[in-house]
C-alpha cells in the first residue's frame, strides 16, 4: 500500500540488509510502531516519516522495504511506497 | 581531576551541552591510530577540576563503522570516568535504548534529559523523578541551549553511583537464561579485561558486536562456536536472528520505561510542521534553497572583501617598513616571505573563511542542513549518491579539507570515496578568490557564474561516470530531520573556532613556507628553470605566458597563491596588459580543476588511502588540461 501524506500506518515488517535494519531501528522504526507519512517530495524523492515524535527522511528505495498496514488493520501486508522505485536512478 | 564522558545520539544537543560547559578552551583529540576526533575541555567548578570529553554522536553502542568502533573502545577503556548520557527528551523512547546499553556497562552514569522545553512544546511530559527511580541513575533536566541545568549534571556526577541494572533491566526469561548461560562460559580473565560485567559481554556477543567478537577471537577462537550455538537456540525459538531478538528485547524494555514515565498533552500543530510544508515544498523549497545559498555566499563575500582590503593594506605597510629597516639580501627575503605569507593567510583566507564557517554553523544548528539533504536527495541519486552526500559538496565551497572529512558520515565505503573525491572539485573559498579576483574582476560576473555552472556540470558528469563504473547502488537516504532550533551564539562561535583552528595550524604554515620558497626560487633564479620545465604544458598546450609555470606549482600549496603569484610572476597589477581574455579563461579553468592543494591531499590520503589520492591528483590534473584546452579552443572561436 502506498501511504498518502498525513496517513497513519503500523510497521509490519522491515526487510533488507542487517545494516539498513539497524539504521532504521536506531531511528525508531520497529515492528508494531505507528508511523505517519509527513511529507513526500517531488517525483521519486525521499519521504519524510514521523516516528515517535521525530521526523526521518527516507529514500524511496528504503521506504519500499518497510511493510506497513493501515493503523488498526493487521491482516493485510502492504508497502510504504509502490516497490517499483529503485534506490538508484 | 574528574573525567566525564559525554555520550548521546546525533541531534541530542550533546555538543551544545559541551560548549556551554567548556566554551572555547576545548581541544581536539584523536583516538590513537584513528582519524576519529573528539573534543576535550576542562571545567573548574567550586575548586574541582573536570576534564570533559565530547565523544562523537552515535545511535547505539554497537559499532557499525571504524569511528564508532574507536569510540566504543575509548568508553570501555575509560573505566574511572563518569558517563553523562545526553538524551533528547522529545525523542526519549528511541534514546533510552542507548541509555540501557550504557547502564549495562556498569559505570557511574548521569542522564541529562535535554531539550525538555521543546519536548513540552510537542506535548511530551516526562517524570524525571520516576525515570531516575526506574533507571537507578540520577536524571537531570536540562536546556543546554540556554545553559540551563548543565552544571547540575556535573554536580550530579559527584555521587559516582553505579545503577543496579541486575534488578531493573531484565530481559524476557528465555533470553535472559541464554545470556546467563553464555556469561558463565566466558573465561573470567577475558571478562575482567573489559571491566564490564560478564552478562553485558554475553549480550553483546549474542548481538555480534564486532568489538567483543574481535577480542574473543583473539583470546580463544573456539569460543566463537559457543556463542553461535547460543545464537542458534535463540533463533530457533524466536524465528529470527539472535541480534534481532536482543534488539527487540531492549526496545521493549525502553518502551516499557518510556510508557511509565511519559504523559502526553494535546498540542496545536506546531509552527514547525507548517514551516516544513514550505521549506520542503517540491517547488518553493528549491526556490528557498537557492535564495538561502545566494544570500549566504553574498554575505560571505561582502564581509570577506571588506576585511580583506583592510588587513592586506596593514601587511603591505609592514612589508615596506621592513624593507626600510633591513639590508637587501637573503634575510630580508625570508622575513618578507614570512610577512607576505602570513598576510595572505590572515588577509585573504581568514576574512572569507570566518563568515563562511559562522554561516555553516547556522545552517547546521538551525536544522536547515538536514533539509538541504532532503531536497537534494533526488539530484544526488542521479550521480549515484544520496541526499546526505550533499553536505561534503556544500562544505566544499568553503574548504575542501572539511568537505573530505564530512564524507566519512556516509554509509558505504564506495559512497565515502566517491563523495570525498568529487568534493575536492568544488571551488573552495581559495579558488573562489581566483574566480572572482581574475575572471569576475577582468571579465565580469557572467563569466564567473559561467565557471561555477561549468563546475557543477563537470562534477555531475563525473558522478554519473563513477556510478556507471561501479554499479553498486547507494544504500539510500535515512536521515533524521531534526527540529528547528534557534542556534545559540555561544555554540556557533565555539564551532567556528574549532574548525578555524585547523586553518591556523595547517594552512598558514604552508602559506608562509610557500611564499618564502618562491622568494628563494627567484633569488637563485630557479623560477626560470621551473617555468622552462613546465613550458610544454603552459605554453604549448595551454597557450599561456611562460611565467605562469611557478604560479601553478605554488597553487598546489594553497590555491589562492596562484593568483597572488600571478601578479608577482608577471610583474604587474593589471593582468589584461599581459594576458588576453582567452588566456585568463584558460588559466582560471585550469586552476579551478587541477590537483587539490596539499592540505586536501593530506586529508584525502588519510580518509581514502593513497591509491585513490593518487588517482584524484592525476585525474584532476588531466581533467584540468582537457577542460582548459577546450576553453582555449572555444574562446578562440568565440572571440
Amino acid at each position: 500500500m502506498e501511504l498518502r501524506v498525513g496517513e497513519t500506518a503500523k510497521v509490519m515488517k522491515i526487510s533488507g540488509g542487517f545494516r539498513m535494519q539497524v539504521q532504521l531501528k536506531n531511528l525508531g522504526f520497529h515492528e508494531g510502531v505507528t508511523v505517519i507519512l509527513a511529507k513526500k517530495s517531488a517525483i521519486s524523492g525521499p519521504l519524510m516519516v514521523a516516528v515517535n515524535g521525530s521526523n526521518v527522511a527516507i529514500g524511496r528505495g528504503i521506504a519500499s522495504k518497510i511493510l506497513v498496514s493501515p493503523a488498526g488493520d493487521t491482516t493485510e501486508d502492504a508497502h510504504a511506497t509502490d516497490s517499483a522505485h529503485g534506490a538508484a536512478k | 581531576m574528574q573525567r566525564i564522558l559525554l555520550t548521546g545520539q546525533p541531534n541530542s544537543g550533546k555538543s551544545t551541552f559541551f560548549n556551554s560547559l567548556t566554551g572555547y578552551k576545548a581541544l581536539t583529540g584523536n583516538f590513537p591510530g584513528a582519524t576519529v576526533s573528539y573534543q576535550i575541555g576542562s571545567l573548574n567548578l567550586m575548586g574541582t577540576l573536570y576534564s570533559i570529553v565530547d565523544l562523537p554522536g552515535a545511535y547505539s553502542l554497537i559499532p557499525s563503522d571504524k569511528a564508532e568502533f574507536e569510540t566504543k573502545k575509548f568508553i570501555i577503556n575509560e573505566q574511572d570516568s563518569t558517563i553523562v548520557n545526553v538524551v533528547d527528551a522529545s525523542v526519549m523512547s528511541r534514546s533510552l535504548e542507548m541509555t540501557i546499553e550504557l547502564i549495562e556497562l556498569q559505570r557511574p552514569i548521569v542522564v541529562a534529559l535535554n531539550m525538555v522545553d521543546s519536548a513540552r512544546k510537542k506535548g511530551i511530559l516526562i517524570d524525571a523523578k520516576k525515570l531516575a527511580q526506574l533507571l537507578d541513575a540520577p536524571v537531570v533536566e536540562t536546556i543546554a541551549n540556554h545553559g540551563k541545568g548543565t552544571l547540575d549534571v556535573i554536580r550530579a556526577t559527584h555521587g559516582k553511583h553505579i545503577p543496579a541494572n541486575a534488578t531493573t533491566l531484565r530481559y524476557q526469561r528465555d533470553v535472559e537464561n541464554e545470556i546467563v548461560e553464555l556469561a558463565e562460559k566466558l573465561p573470567e580473565d577475558l571478562v575482567a579485561s573489559f571491566h564490564v560485567p560478564g552478562r553485558t559481554v554475553a549480550i553483546r556477543l549474542l548481538e555480534n558486536d564486532p568489538f567483543y567478537v574481535k577480542e574473543l577471537e583473539r583470546f580463544n577462537g573456539s569460543l566463537l562456536e559457543v556463542v553461535s550455538e547460543c545464537q542458534q537456540r535463540l533463533e530457533e525459538r524466536h524465528g529470527r536472528p539472535a541480534n534481532f531478538v536482543i534488539a527487540a528485547e531492549r526496545h521493549n524494555l525502553a518502551m516499557s520505561i518510556f510508557e511509565q514515565v511519559t504523559s502526553f498533552e494535546r498540542t496545536k500543530p506546531t509552527l514547525e510542521s507548517q514551516l516544513d510544508t514550505i521549506i520542503l515544498h517540491p517547488f518553493w523549497g528549491y526556490l528557498i534553497l537557492l535564495t538561502v545559498f545566494y544570500l549566504f555566499f553574498t554575505a560571505v563575500f561582502k564581509t570577506g572583501s571588506y576585511f580583506e582590503g583592510f588587513i592586506l593594506s596593514q601587511f603591505e605597510a609592514l612589508g615596506k617598513l621592513l624593507g626600510g629597516w633591513m639590508s637587501q639580501g637573503l634575510g630580508l627575503l625570508i622575513t618578507n616571505g614570512f610577512v607576505q605569507g602570513l598576510g595572505a593567510g590572515l588577509g585573504i583566507a581568514i576574512p572569507y573563511i570566518i563568515p563562511f564557517l559562522v554561516g555553516l554553523s547556522f545552517l547546521e544548528d538551525t536544522g536547515y542542513m538536514a533539509r538541504i539533504a532532503f531536497l537534494a536527495d533526488n539530484v544526488m541519486h542521479r550521480i549515484g549518491l544520496h541526499g546526505k552526500a550533499v553536505i561534503p559538496f556544500v562544505l566544499g565551497y568553503g574548504c575542501s579539507v572539511p568537505a573530505v572529512m564530512a564524507a566519512r558520515n556516509l554509509e558505504t565505503r564506495r559512497d565515502q570515496v566517491v563523495a570525498a573525491s568529487l568534493s575536492v572539485l568544488v571551488p573552495c573559498s581559495a579558488r573562489t578568490v581566483i574566480i572572482f579576483g581574475l575572471v569576475g574582476f577582468y571579465l565580469g560576473p557572467v563569466y564567473a557564474i559561467g565557471l561555477y555552472i561549468l563546475n557543477v556540470f563537470v562534477i555531475g558528469a563525473l558522478g554519473r561516470i563513477a556510478a556507471m563504473l561501479d554499479p553498486r547502488i547507494t544504500p539510500g537516504l535515512v536521515l533524521e530531520i531534526p527540529a528547528y532550533h534557534m542556534p545559540s551564539l555561544k555554540n556557533v562561535a565555539a564551532k567556528t573556532w574549532i574548525r578555524l583552528k585547523d586553518f591556523f595550524t595547517v594552512v598558514i604554515p604552508f602559506l608562509i613556507i610557500g611564499t618564502i620558497a618562491l622568494g628563494l626560487l627567484e633569488y637563485y633564479h630557479l623560477d626560470t628553470t621551473v617555468n622552462a620545465a613546465l613550458s610544454p604544458l603552459t605554453v604549448t598546450i595551454l597557450g599561456l605566458p611562460k611565467a605562469v609555470g611557478t604560479t601553478l606549482i605554488f597553487g598546489i600549496f594553497k590555491k589562492e597563491l596562484s593568483l597572488m603569484m600571478l601578479f608577482q610572476a608577471l610583474g604587474t597589477n593589471t593582468i589584461t596588459d599581459v594576458m588576453t581574455i582567452q588566456q585568463i579563461v584558460t588559466f582560471s579553468v585550469f586552476t579551478v580543476f587541477y590537483i587539490p592543494c596539499i592540505s586536501t591531499i593530506a586529508v584525502l590520503y588519510r580518509e581514502t588511502g593513497w591509491k585513490n589520492t593518487l588517482g584524484v591528483a592525476f585525474g584532476t590534473t588531466g581533467l584540468a588540461v582537457l577542460l582548459a584546452v577546450t576553453a582555449r579552443l572555444v574562446m578562440g572561436i568565440v572571440l
